[in-house]
């Protein structure tokens, strides 16, 4: 080309860049540059000049062509950027190097979406950040070939298989700059291989083929992301840390995503509901009224006696009475007892029974013991009032009856208050559903259509 | 190494080795070819468009064990985008082309097509379709990229003549290790050349590009 | 915060507020017991 070049709508740049070999190293190149929009006039930063094909104009949405120095328009699109997960233009920490999110596509493969964030360092090059409904994964594209085998791709040693299906991607929404022309209403066609660890992509687009290898990610592997570049970056330090978009742990200290890390905060949750709840039981162990103490005797094998004990107060509004039957010393035999609370002032019934049993005895493993001396029952919602309380027992020897009346002394503790430990047991297992009905999605996922979180990565919640 | 006078403005132009005749010169944008001490001013090349490579002019590397320093660049485009090859003239005097594209980068040196007949056969005539494949030293590569392309501008010592009216079809070969190839065709002939995708970390670059807001990473920040 | 962390902690809440509840009250879905009102029966009322 001869005479001037025309520089056009790139704002005037310094001259070339090209120092002699052994010049020091001269002020720190911009690290942007700006277009001007040929449809609404406003000024287009970008950030991966001489990449950067297409770009989303932030003012009036029309993807902008700037694969040459002359900026073409390519279509109007709607704006609405504020949205996004992560801004346009934010800088963030993720997998050792610092990035900044210069472009988002959201696409769908029948009407299930999801959003890629690009991520971009002048030094690394491009990266990916693909959120879906499993959570979130970081997209690198392959620089060689994965070696294929029928319906499987070998890629760094490690095998990953194909699902078996193809689909039809589709751009939904574009947003900043891209280092390939795109825009809303592209087509790709997609083919997933999972592997043991992470998912191969295979992207064909008329022919031409890109492969990119992602592995999830925990929320908490990425730093900053949340606010967007303007007055968060500290220009004149490049020697050391960049300054980041935001304080530490970022804002997407939030809930985290995916099924799998769902469940391991949930049950995180889940576990300090029900630590409180032991702690409530503790304490209402030691309340109630105390125990009062009656003792019988039983012949036997005799016939059932009826013995009757009362009044016993009950002063909580409604409580919890355990009913404690001991015979010491009670082997190879039985009591049995029908329990009856009856209210005096109602002549309300609250029936209930125990059992004491103890059987001892040798056999060819040696001796053994069954059963105990001592039993309790437990009686729920026990209405305040002045009860009696009637025990209908008998004493029963075994294997066989027993003859010449030996008598044996039983005594009862009736004491109420305190918590049913089966209430806690409850407790526990409906906290728990959530997270193992999470945890079977998590691992179900798997062999997802679009990605998959895989394997599971507790992220961080912080 | 000769240090002449620009013949268009006399700002002092460097040509480090005798296989690079071809100097932009900083200053003017003159295209000017040297010819033992004669020098030629043949053209004006076009003023880069900016762009955010790290690499510049002057950045030094190790590849296979010998050093090479960056002297010059040609920036191609093509319907959809452009991208760098960078020059790396070598302590041997040898010199390669660092391609960058994408962030990604392939250091290529030119080869020789008639040790094998595949290539042999498309140095003859035409361009390796995609997809098309060849063997070399047990390698299977295969042509994952075919474009038309034409140079944009350039900068520092070339090889050759870099007009911005020549034109290539251009075809990268990847293999499913770390080799690359890539295959140009022009209306002189065919040349084809031989190389690896690298990343700066395994060049060992430094005297890189600082951009303004990005720490340099740590294996290049000498 | 996510509508499912919402809605899991008013899930783990609602737990726990029935737990306290059962603990005051002495209450439990599990225990067995039958009230009814006692006729005059056999027994006659129990006290004078």
């Amino acid at each position: 080309m001869s005479g001037e070049e025309e520089i056009g709508p790139w704002e005037a740049a310094s001259a070339p860049a090209s120092t002699a070999p052994t010049a020091a190293q001269s002020a720190p190149q911009s690290a942007s540059r700006a277009v001007t929009c040929p449809n609404c006039g406003g000024t287009v930063e970008i950030r991966a000049a001489g990449y950067t094909v297409s770009v989303a104009c932030q003012y009036c949405g029309s993807m902008l062509d700037v694969a040459n120095p002359d900026v073409a328009l390519i279509e109007r699109q709607n704006l609405a950027t504020a949205d996004l997960a992560i801004p346009l233009g934010s800088r963030g920490h993720v997998k050792g190097a610092e990035y900044q999110m210069v472009g988002y596509v959201r696409r769908s493969i029948e009407g299930e979406g999801w959003d890629e964030y690009l991520l971009f360092n002048p030094y690394v090059g491009y990266r990916w950040l693909v959120h879906d409904e499993d959570g979130w994964s970081f997209g690198t594209m392959l620089t060689s070939l994965p070696q294929m085998s029928g319906g499987s791709a070998n890629y760094a040693g490690v095998h990953f298989s194909h699902d078996g299906d193809t689909w039809d991607a589709v751009v939904d929404r574009v947003v900043g700059e891209f280092y390939w022309r795109v825009q809303v209403g592209d087509h790709a066609l997609l083919a997933n291989y999972e592997g043991s660890s992470a998912t191969l992509s295979c992207e064909t687009v008329a022919d031409e083929v890109s492969w990119t290898v992602s592995e999830p990610i925990g929320r908490g592997e990425m730093r900053g992301f949340g606010k967007s570049e303007a007055g968060a970056t500290d220009g004149a330090n490049n020697t050391g840390q960049s300054a980041f978009a935001s304080g530490p742990s970022g804002d997407i200290a939030a809930a985290p995503d995916g099924p799998l890390a769902r469940a391991w905060f949930y049950s995180k949750i889940g576990a300090a509901a029900l630590a409180a709840m032991i702690v409530v039981m503790i304490l209402f162990a030691s309340g109630g009224n105390s125990a009062q103490g009656f003792s019988y005797r039983l012949t036997m094998d005799g016939p059932e006696t009826t013995v009757n004990f009362g009044p016993l107060e009950f002063t909580g509004a409604s409580q919890r009475v355990t009913i404690a039957t001991a015979s010491p010393g009670l082997d190879n035999a039985w009591v049995d007892t029908d329990i009856t609370l009856v209210n005096r002032a109602t002549q309300e019934v609250i029936s209930t029974y125990g059992v004491v049993e103890h059987y001892s005895g040798y056999d060819s493993d040696g001796s053994w013991t069954e059963g105990s001396d001592s039993g309790s029952t437990k009686v729920a919602s026990v209405p305040a009032g002045s009860y009696d309380l009637v025990i209908d027992a008998s004493a029963h020897s075994w294997p066989s009856p027993s003859y010449g009346g030996r008598v044996i002394d039983v005594t009862t503790d009736v004491s109420s208050g305190g918590v049913f430990f089966s209430n806690l047991v409850l407790a526990l297992l409906l906290l728990i559903i959530p997270p193992i009905f999470l945890l079977w999605r998590g691992l179900k996922g798997r062999g997802g259509s679009s990605s998959s979180s895989g394997d599971n990565d507790w992220g961080d919640d912080e | 190494m000769a240090t002449l006078s620009c013949p268009n403005c006399g700002n002092p132009l460097t040509y480090t080795s005798p296989a690079l005749p071809v100097k932009i010169c900083d200053r003017c944008q003159s295209v000017v070819v040297r010819h033992d001490d004669q020098l030629e001013r043949i053209g004006e090349a076009a003023v880069l468009p900016f762009d955010v490579s790290p690499i510049q002019i002057g950045s030094m590397g190790l590849y296979e064990g010998q050093g090479f320093t960056i002297v010059g660049r040609i920036r191609w485009g093509w319907s959809a985008g452009s991208w760098n090859e960078w020059l790396a003239l070598f302590d041997d005097g040898s010199n390669a082309w660092l391609g960058e594209a994408m962030g990604d980068f392939m250091l290529l040196r030119e080869a020789d097509m008639a040790t094998n007949p595949q290539l042999q056969s498309w140095a003859g005539g035409g361009v390796p379709a995609l997809g098309s494949t060849f063997t070399d030293a047990g390698v299977s590569y295969t042509a994952t990229d075919v474009k038309s392309a034409h140079i944009l501008a350039s900068e520092g010592e070339l090889p050759f003549r870099c007009t911005t009216d020549w034109t290539i079809e251009s075809v990268d070969f990847r293999s499913s290790g770390m080799e690359c190839a890539s295959f140009q065709r022009d209306e002189d002939g065919a040349s084809f050349y031989t190389g690896k995708v690298v990343s700066l970390g395994d060049l060992r670059m430094h005297n890189v590009r600082a951009i303004e807001g990005w720490a340099m990473p740590e294996l290049v920040n000498r | 915060m996510k509508l499912g962390t919402i809605l899991y902690g008013l899930w783990a809440g609602g737990i726990s507020t029935w737990f306290i509840y059962a603990a005051i009250m002495g209450t439990s879905p599990f225990a067995a017991t039958t009230q009814h009102q006692r006729g005059t029966g056999i027994y006659g009322p129990t006290h004078k």
